[in-house]
């Protein structure tokens, strides 16, 4: 065999694997910052969260904080919009704000070279957004829009349904663009006054993840931010979970050419250790080709092309789920697949080496995860959000090694061992 | 812009015709590892169309068990396949300790195929449902139904994973014949990257192909639409609450020699908030925010084949204003044409093409993309020869693409509206006959 190499450029050698270092501090405002210097990357990844989320919005207000958080993007005391997407472009990264269930956020990513501009043009957006009533008009036209044009995605509809099934009169439950009435109500003083409240030094946290010297983002942090004055701030909201009456069983009709299926599970939250069982779980269900779902109801029979679990942890909330798609003639089979699965977890422990191939998919997921300097600024910012403790990368796959397997019986025991589940399809 | 200081690019070819790509990056410790075929529906007929996509999927099995999947999923990977239109590619992504346990689990599954006839049907009653599965997005059948109406008769046309009517007519026979056909290692490339040796890794592959000759692999032959003569245009109502419009135009795709232009005129237009179409469309008017590349909503491989390509925009919007849409659109598109881009518009316009690419390039898969993509193209280029050329694109090169490009003959316009009254009708006895918006 002839190896003909055409070109080799040699690299240089390279920083330790087992980086990121999370630095974390607060300012004398109360401003909470997390730095994680990444000096094998070229770019720098900044997020600028406040606590202020969906959770705090009424039925009246739905879609109050999502609004406000696209708002912030449309020019600031001393920015346009035209300004602040032409100085982000010409660094060549990107901005972007959005809003959650407990937090609203500015997200930029760019070139490591551009940190200080990025940074000016991220703080001068979400602490001096102008809020002007006519930009209010265009953009809640945009948004009744996207209402609107969601109703061509059956997926989206069918989940939307679920969301506000599981959980009536709550906010997780409603959807957090708003609905058409909820949006066509909001007013400017209304974002106005949500802004002035929640988006002040000591509710927020700043993130910073990339190829900048700790020393000097320190510094030029302090500079830009701590000259600002902190202000009492409206406590996170945590509504109860909603009672429900029994176990669901919901059909939605719709013009679609695969019946979908999602088999449901509720409960108040769980904690550190369980979230990493948890996502030892789903590997073991629904994550590769040899997962159990997978083989059962695709491999072996055929009936589905897409069946995964998916799930939504905070710490007082968890929303589990089976979703597949199918011939609305299986659906009954699949459905009852899928129980029977659930059931053997509750009943027999995973073989030793089920669990280590769930274990090394989870560690390379974790791994891969921190590849993007936009992913350590993820994992950060949801971390804290959440109020789980901030770890390191080998501290995290440390955690999946540790799931044993009586930790995953007794989960599953947990949590689909009354066979309680909520069942929805669509058809 | 690309931080290639912990990155170590090597391309090898072994005598049987297969490149080898190896990006070593010591910073990774997981690796991205692909063997890229070149077939795709685009080597397809009306008959056979979709037994490209048929051949992925039934490589991933074998009689009885899955062993090559597990071996690659037990070393915490995870693997999957992709059929395009000129491409099929295999890959793992796992973690760099367990490169070589995987690479033969790989190998193996792509070059050592053992299916039968019981898997054939499992995998045909699969696809009907992938199928049936993406029936349900608007966007991606009208951009179908366009292709169709656009380029009749090309494959191009035809969709990827095939129609219910092809699929349920392809044969065993046939996918081994087009096995034997295609997958011969002078047809085929392979691309590692991550926390690897190069030398190691290259070693790995070698031995495994060792044994494997070229093969006598028809020349491709594509047969490119006719020149239009006038603007095409398709109005569609259907089941659609909304109004959607999509522009298009062909481009020579890669062999074009406007291929970077037209990129930067894809940031400039519509890619991003800085662009003329979403300042005008959203900030300005109000209207929409829904615009997107038309590759969000055709498959990606759409944007640039071989020697065609389609580059285009698609918007979303209540129904009564999708006239203005298209006046914006068709006005932005006309002043690009005749009027040179500022140089300071252009120069902003580079660095966001390159800034999004730098963070393409910070993940293993996201590398292994671009170095397959050049590859395909016949072109082999490193992170800094992609840059050389984005930079190299003038004011005066962008002018003639566009006045190339947007000549009103060459553009292609779909509009989707929701049907009222009796064509809502029909529209319905359509879906509930044909399963088809």
């Amino acid at each position: 065999m002839r190896s003909g190499k055409r070109r080799v450029a040699m690299a240089e050698e390279a920083p330790l694997k087992s980086e990121p270092t999370v630095w974390r501090d607060n300012l004398s405002n109360g401003f909470d910052i997390v730095i994680v210097p990444r000096a094998h990357t070229g770019t720098v990844a900044i997020d600028l969260y406040a606590r202020l989320g969906c959770s705090m919005e009424t039925g009246e207000n739905t879609g109050l904080t999502n609004l406000l958080a696209r708002m912030l993007l449309r020019g600031t005391s001393k920015r346009t919009s035209e300004d602040i997407a032409r100085e982000i472009a010409a660094t060549g990264g990107s901005i972007g704000s959005s809003a959650h269930y407990l937090s609203s956020s500015v997200m930029a990513y760019a070139p490591a070279e551009s940190f200080e501009l990025v940074l000016d043009i991220a703080a001068d957006v979400a602490f001096n957004p102008l809020l002007d009533a006519a930009d209010l008009e265009k953009e809640r036209r945009v948004v009744l829009h996207d209402l609107a044009a969601r109703e061509d995605f059956p997926d989206y509809v069918f989940h939307r349904k679920i969301g506000a099934r599981l959980f009536p009169d709550h906010p997780f439950g409603r959807p957090s663009d708003g609905t058409t009435e909820s949006v066509s109500r909001l007013t400017i003083e209304d974002l106005r006054k949500m802004h002035e409240r929640h988006f002040v030094p000591n509710n927020m946290l700043l993130v910073i993840a990339g190829n900048v010297s700790l020393e000097s983002a320190r510094d030029l942090i302090g500079r830009k931010m701590g000259g600002l004055r902190s202000k009492e701030a409206p406590a996170a909201v945590h509504p109860p979970m909603p009672a429900l009456d029994g176990t669901l069983h919901d059909t939605l009709s719709k013009r679609v050419a695969q019946a979908r299926l999602y088999l449901a599970v509720r409960q108040a939250g769980i904690d550190l250790r369980g979230e990493y069982v948890l996502s030892v779980l789903n590997a073991i269900l629904s994550h590769g080709m040899n997962s159990r779902l997978f083989t059962q109801v695709r491999e072996d029979r055929g009936y589905v092309y897409d069946v995964h679990v998916d799930d939504t942890v905070y710490p007082d909330i968890l929303v589990w789920g089976v979703g597949a798609g199918t011939d609305k003639k299986h659906l009954d089979e699949v459905e009852r697949l899928v129980r029977c699965e659930l059931d053997k977890l509750t009943r027999e422990l995973v073989s030793e080496h089920e669990l280590d191939v769930a274990q090394k998919y989870m560690e390379a997921s974790v791994r891969r995860s921190a590849q993007l300097n936009d992913g350590t600024a993820g994992y950060v910012g949801a971390t804290i959000i959440r109020g789980r403790p901030l770890l390191e990368i080998e501290e995290r796959v440390g955690l999946v090694r540790s799931v044993t397997r009586d930790d995953l019986r007794q989960l599953a025991g947990e949590m689909f061992g009354s066979g309680d589940f909520h069942v929805f399809t669509m058809k | 812009m690309t931080d290639d200081r912990y990155s170590k690019l090597s391309r090898y070819v072994l005598d049987n015709g297969l490149p080898v790509i190896i990006d070593e990056r010591a910073v990774s410790d997981t690796v991205y590892c692909g063997i890229y075929v070149r077939v795709g529906s685009r080597y397809e007929t009306k008959r056979n169309n979709g037994i490209s996509h048929f051949l992925e999927h039934l490589l991933f099995r074998e009689k009885g068990a899955t062993p090559t999947v597990k071996q690659i999923e037990a070393t915490g990977g995870f693997v999957n396949g992709m059929t395009g239109f000129e491409h099929t590619n295999y890959h793992f992504d796992t973690l760099a300790s367990e490169f070589e346990k995987a690479w033969d689990g790989l190998y193996s599954l792509v070059c050592e195929p053992s299916y039968g006839e019981h898997e054939v049907e499992l995998e045909r009653k699969i696809i009907l449902q992938e199928v049936a599965g993406a029936k349900s997005n608007p966007l991606a059948i009208a951009y179908y139904a366009a292709m169709k109406e656009f380029l009749p008769n090309s494959s191009l046309g035809m969709p990827v994973p095939g129609t219910r009517k092809s699929l349920k007519r392809i044969k065993i026979d046939e996918i081994r014949k087009f096995y034997e056909t295609y997958y011969a290692p002078n047809n085929m490339f392979v691309v590692i990257v991550g926390g690897v040796d190069t030398e190691s890794a290259f070693e790995a592959v070698r031995r495994s192909f060792t044994s494997r000759n070229a093969g006598p692999v028809p020349p491709r032959e594509f047969t490119r639409p006719p020149a239009p003569k006038k603007r095409h245009e398709l109005r569609l109502k259907t089941l659609v609450d909304q109004g959607y419009l999509a522009l298009g135009v062909l481009t020579d795709g890669e062999k074009s020699k406007h291929k970077y232009e037209m990129k930067l005129i894809d940031v400039v237009l519509g890619s991003g908030r800085n662009s003329r179409i979403y300042k005008e469309l959203k900030v300005n008017r109000g209207i929409t925010d829904f615009i997107m590349s038309l590759a969000d909503m055709a498959p990606v491989e759409a944007r640039s084949l071989s020697d065609i390509g389609l580059w285009g925009i698609a918007v979303g919007t209540p129904t009564k204003d999708l006239d203005e849409a298209e006046q914006i659109i068709l006005d932005e598109v006309n002043r690009i044409k005749t009027e040179p881009v500022p140089a300071e518009e252009l120069g902003t316009a580079a660095k966001k093409l390159l800034g999004r690419f730098a963070i393409d390039c910070e993940t293993n898969s996201g590398r292994a993309g671009f170095y397959a993509a050049t590859e395909l193209a016949g072109e082999f280029l490193s992170t800094e020869d992609y840059r050389k050329k984005v930079e190299a694109v003038t004011r005066q090169t962008v002018a003639e693409a566009a006045q190339e490009h947007f000549e009103d003959k060459n553009i292609m316009l779909l509009d989707v509206k929701p049907a009222r009254g009796f064509q809502k009708i029909l529209a319905v006895l359509r879906f509930l006959i044909f399963k088809r918006i």
